[in-house]
């Protein structure tokens, strides 16, 4: 059996979870410049199932994922070890160089091991996988787009890792959407009973899944051309400033995350809308408290420093259109 | 030896075995014959529905990550090199390659070991596991059934993360084995060739065997039987959907059991009824207006109306309501009736109640530090490189340099016959670090009310987290033990996070101050500490808060009862207690004085004679106008 035959939930099919959809969406129309996607959700919540759900549906593939088991040579390379047995050497490339340009995925990242963590941080902080191990002398270029998700009962994330994570959501299930999940679980039950075969329920995501990801394409393709008035940037900066915001990315990512979510819309031009639309992904865990969840209140906050009121909106609303 | 197995228990093992999203059961209480029984059945049950190969494997608190997943173990010897090494399967990954299935038992969750529950977590429920180490790389769709036990009264050392990975729980019943004369004479015949006990094998029954293998089709849902999986969970807050899944899941197998083609409310109601789970009392009341007889129920739509993937934020999913545009309706069959929910047997999710005795984040690593003392103790979790010959483990550094050999030999035609270690091959143990610093505190709860004695308190507590100290916490005169209350308390703990500290510090004041016990005690946990030649314990911090007025005879503590009136007796056996601390090295000694209105003079005088450091605890404002 290959990695293309084992079912995952369609992303299609997800039911609800529209920040952490469009966290991930948005990081991949960014294109690993937002360094990646941290996803803090209660046990059952679905966060794996949906990280999984997009990379096969963006990379018609499972995410190259960093297991909590991994040891350090399989994370940076080494030998193949058949072949040193037999006296010859022959370089085997770690998942950190693998994820090149891809998402690496950590499932459950708050139980890695913390020497494993020095690692990831060290490759993510200058984008270049330095090994220096028995015997190899590897220094070479690497981007990935960081996705970990954990369950914050079990610990939190070192500062340093968590700053890595340009956008962070996280995910509850609403009680309103129980029935709704229920019941397009069990029917992805049925169709991984038939493997697969004759399932309409498939063959429905499948179709829909399609339709997202050419959007997705096409909007990574377009997010270069997006560009940003001066007042918008004036606005990451007010954001990050007001949100009293540690480090010095928030402002920076907000302004990509925001280009990322125009792309998204099909839009020319960042407006305030898209840059309200992604602050509670950047700000969330760079807040002084990063336990503190981002609430009603705090959406309120941000619509009125970026004063995004029905006249102001309207008239920039109207701009985009004239220039498209 | 055959046993009296309830229908109900074949009923939840059958529709573990029909559904694999059953297939992570936990079954609280249950004693060896029972574990043994359930291993034995349910193999039988998963060989007819997986129509594979089940092999069986015991998970216990010993089991490290090698062990688990995989890693390189000594082989044949080779002619050339003296040696090799060859990759063995963990006891987890042994069916990776394969079409076999495996039952993981669990004897004990409670005492099952670090890297065994962090590698359930990863297993569990998961679509696809991933193996990245040592050199090797795997992907796979896990094919394992697990099976667990549990105390339920120890269920609050357990991580809920891990709990929750177990969808299925089954009440346990409580099995008779049914004496045979036949058996005992067969085990006899066996002894002569093996000195085996006998393994608990059991039939499976006839009935159960057609159930399970009668090839049909997977059952729908109805939307009611979607709403009843709901009322199950109305009200609750637990996070996620796995528990009702587990139970339309199970309802689903129910009615698959029974050849009904649609599960309708009333299979919901016994699946309900097999794990033990009682509706919300407001839907008890709702529920004595329905009927009791199965109605044919609506089918849900096969493709139910999708959201447009436009990228809207906000995806329309504010249709709770099942679909039911279908009109189809089928006649469920009615040749068997199903019972509407009965009194709670059992509580499914006893972790929901139970208090919490487990350290804060479970599941994680401890970290990598450098120890002054006593690095050799503490449980081993793994190995690491090391660059010291302290704690070495052997096998994996021989392990590590064997793969080099020849590349090195190489290098040095002199050695050709020798075995080449150099330095990067040292590994060394890694264990969970054990406390080497303790912080003994002596709580008199009487003595309480009027100071800021939390507020004294914080530097101590402050030291014993920067120092991962253990805990221990003497409890004299407090709330939580009346029936008790002639005797001091201890709460033990490994360190400040484990939430049974704070529970400790928020006791209540009681009527009796045993403070000689208490200083007994605390003088018994001292020595065990620096108990010579086995102890980690490097220093201890023992502190007082006491105002020095215990009225409990240190006789009267040991005999639990006394004889008025007790007069000074309380107070001088615990001055004479105290003296005792006087000589014990490694120990610093604080005694915070609650300045109490009364014999002030008593906290002094216990403080000369522990030879502690004497602090007075501010009053509170109030007190102090």
């Amino acid at each position: 059996m290959s990695d293309n035959d084992i079912l995952i939930f369609p992303y299609s099919k997800v039911v609800g979870h529209s920040d952490l959809k469009r966290a991930l969406e948005i990081a991949y129309i960014a294109d690993t410049r937002l360094g990646g996607v941290l996803v803090s959700g209660h046990r059952g919540t679905g966060k794996s199932t949906i990280v999984r759900a997009f990379t096969r549906m963006m990379y018609d593939d499972l995410p190259i994922t960093l297991p909590i088991n991994a040891t350090e040579d399989r994370v940076v390379g080494g030998w193949q070890i058949e072949n040193l047995m037999e006296g010859s050497f022959e370089k085997q490339t770690g998942l950190l160089q693998d994820a090149n340009g891809k998402i690496l995925y950590i499932d459950e990242v708050n139980l890695l091991d913390d020497h494993i963590v020095n690692i990831i941080l060290d490759t993510a902080a200058t984008g270049i996988l330095t090994v220096q191990r028995q015997g190899l002398d590897i220094s070479e270029k690497t981007r990935f787009t960081l996705v970990g998700t954990m369950n914050p009962e079990e610990g939190h994330l070192r500062p340093q890792l968590r700053d890595r994570f340009g956008l962070m959501a996280h995910i509850m299930t609403q009680s309103d959407q129980r029935a709704k999940i229920l019941q397009r679980v069990l029917a992805f039950d049925k169709a991984v009973y038939t493997n697969g075969e004759e399932s309409d329920f498939l063959q429905d995501a499948n179709s829909k899944n399609n339709e997202t990801k050419a959007k997705l394409e096409t909007a990574r393709e377009e997010f270069q051309n997006i560009t940003m008035d001066v007042d918008v940037a004036q606005g990451c900066v007010d954001l990050a400033t007001a949100f009293e915001v540690i480090g010095h990315r928030a402002d920076y990512y907000l302004a990509l995350a925001a280009q990322a979510q125009a792309a998204r819309k099909g839009a020319d031009e960042v407006s305030l809308e898209h840059l309200r639309d992604v602050a509670p992904l950047v700000l969330t865990h760079r807040r002084e408290n990063q336990n503190e969840r981002w609430l009603v209140e705090d959406n309120q906050r941000v619509a009125d420093l970026l004063d995004v009121g029905a006249n102001r909106m309207a008239n920039l609303s109207t701009r985009v259109v004239a220039q498209a | 030896m055959g046993e009296v197995v309830p229908d109900s228990f074949w009923q939840g093992l059958a529709a573990a075995a029909l559904e694999p999203g059953l297939r992570q059961i936990l079954l609280f209480d249950a004693d060896s014959l029972t574990l043994k029984t359930a291993v034995s059945s349910l193999q039988q049950l998963l060989t007819l529905t997986t129509k594979q190969k089940i092999q069986v494997a015991h998970l216990g608190g010993l089991a490290q990550e090698d062990d688990l997943w995989g890693s390189h173990i000594p082989s044949a010897t080779d002619s050339t090199t003296g040696l090799s090494v060859i990759w063995k399967d963990g006891l987890l990954t042994r069916n990776w390659n394969d079409d076999d299935w495996l039952l993981v038992v669990i004897p004990d969750l409670t005492r099952l070991s670090l890297a065994a529950s962090r590698a359930c977590i990863t297993l569990m429920d998961a679509p696809v596991a991933h193996l990245e180490r040592h050199d090797h790389t795997s992907i796979w769709q896990p094919r394992i059934c697990w099976l667990a036990a549990c105390p339920q009264d120890k269920v609050g050392q357990v991580s809920p993360h891990l709990l929750d990975r177990f969808a299925l729980r089954l009440p346990t019943p409580q099995l008779r084995p049914i004496p045979s004369t036949t058996a005992i004479l067969a085990w006899l015949e066996e002894l002569k060739t093996s000195a085996d006990l006998p393994t608990t094998t059991i039939d499976l029954p006839d009935k159960w065997r057609k159930k399970v293998t009668v090839k049909y089709s997977l059952p729908r849902l109805s939307p009611k039987a979607i709403q009843r999986v709901l009322a199950y969970s109305d009200g609750l807050t637990h996070p996620g959907v796995r528990r009702e899944l587990a139970v339309a899941r199970l309802g689903r197998a129910v009615a698959r059991l029974a050849r009904d083609e649609v599960v309708s409310s009333h299979h919901i109601d016994e699946a309900a009824i097999l794990i033990g789970l009682s509706l919300p009392q407001s839907k008890i009341k709702l529920d004595e207006t329905e009927p009791q007889k199965p109605e044919p129920e609506p089918l849900e739509s096969e493709t139910e109306p999708q959201t447009d993937m436009t990228f809207d934020d906000e995806e329309s999913v504010s249709d709770t309501s099942v679909s039911s545009e279908s009109s189809n309706v089928i006649e469920s069959d009615d040749s068997e009736t199903f019972p509407i929910s009965s009194p709670l047997p059992t509580d499914p999710y006893p972790e929901d109640k139970a208090p919490i005795d487990r350290e804060l984040f479970t599941l994680q690593l401890p970290l990598r530090r450098q120890q002054a003392f006593s690095i050799e103790h503490g449980a081993i979790i793994g190995t690491q490189p090391a660059d010291s010959l302290q704690d070495l483990a052997l096998i994996p550094t021989f392990l590590e340099a064997a793969l080099y050999q020849k590349v090195r030999r190489r290098s040095h035609p002199d050695k050709v016959n020798q075995f080449i270690l150099s330095s990067t091959d040292l590994r060394r143990h890694r264990r969970i670090p054990q406390p080497e610093k303790m912080l003994l505190l002596l709580l008199d709860y009487t003595s309480l009310r009027d100071c800021e004695w939390q507020q004294a308190l914080i530097p101590h507590l402050r030291w014993a987290y920067v120092n991962r100290a253990s805990i221990t916490i003497i409890q004299v005169g407090s709330d939580r033990h009346e029936e008790d209350e002639l005797r001091a308390q201890k709460v033990v703990a490994r360190s400040l996070l484990t939430p049974r500290i704070g529970e400790a510090l928020e006791a209540q004041p009681g009527r009796a101050t045993p403070l000689a016990h208490g200083l007994e005690m605390a003088y018994q946990v001292v020595q065990k500490a620096q108990e010579h030649g086995r102890s980690h314990i490097q220093e201890t911090r023992f502190i007082i808060i006491t105002d020095g007025r215990g009225n409990v005879p240190l006789a009267a503590s040991v005999s639990g009862q006394i004889k008025m009136p007790v007069n000074r007796e309380g107070i001088e056996d615990a001055l004479q207690t105290a003296r005792h601390f006087q000589d014990m090295k490694r120990l610093r000694t604080f005694l915070l004085d609650p300045q109490p209105q009364y014999h002030a003079e008593l906290p002094i005088s216990l403080a000369e004679m522990l030879g502690a450091d004497h602090q007075e605890i501010p009053l509170i404002p109030e007190v102090r106008i």
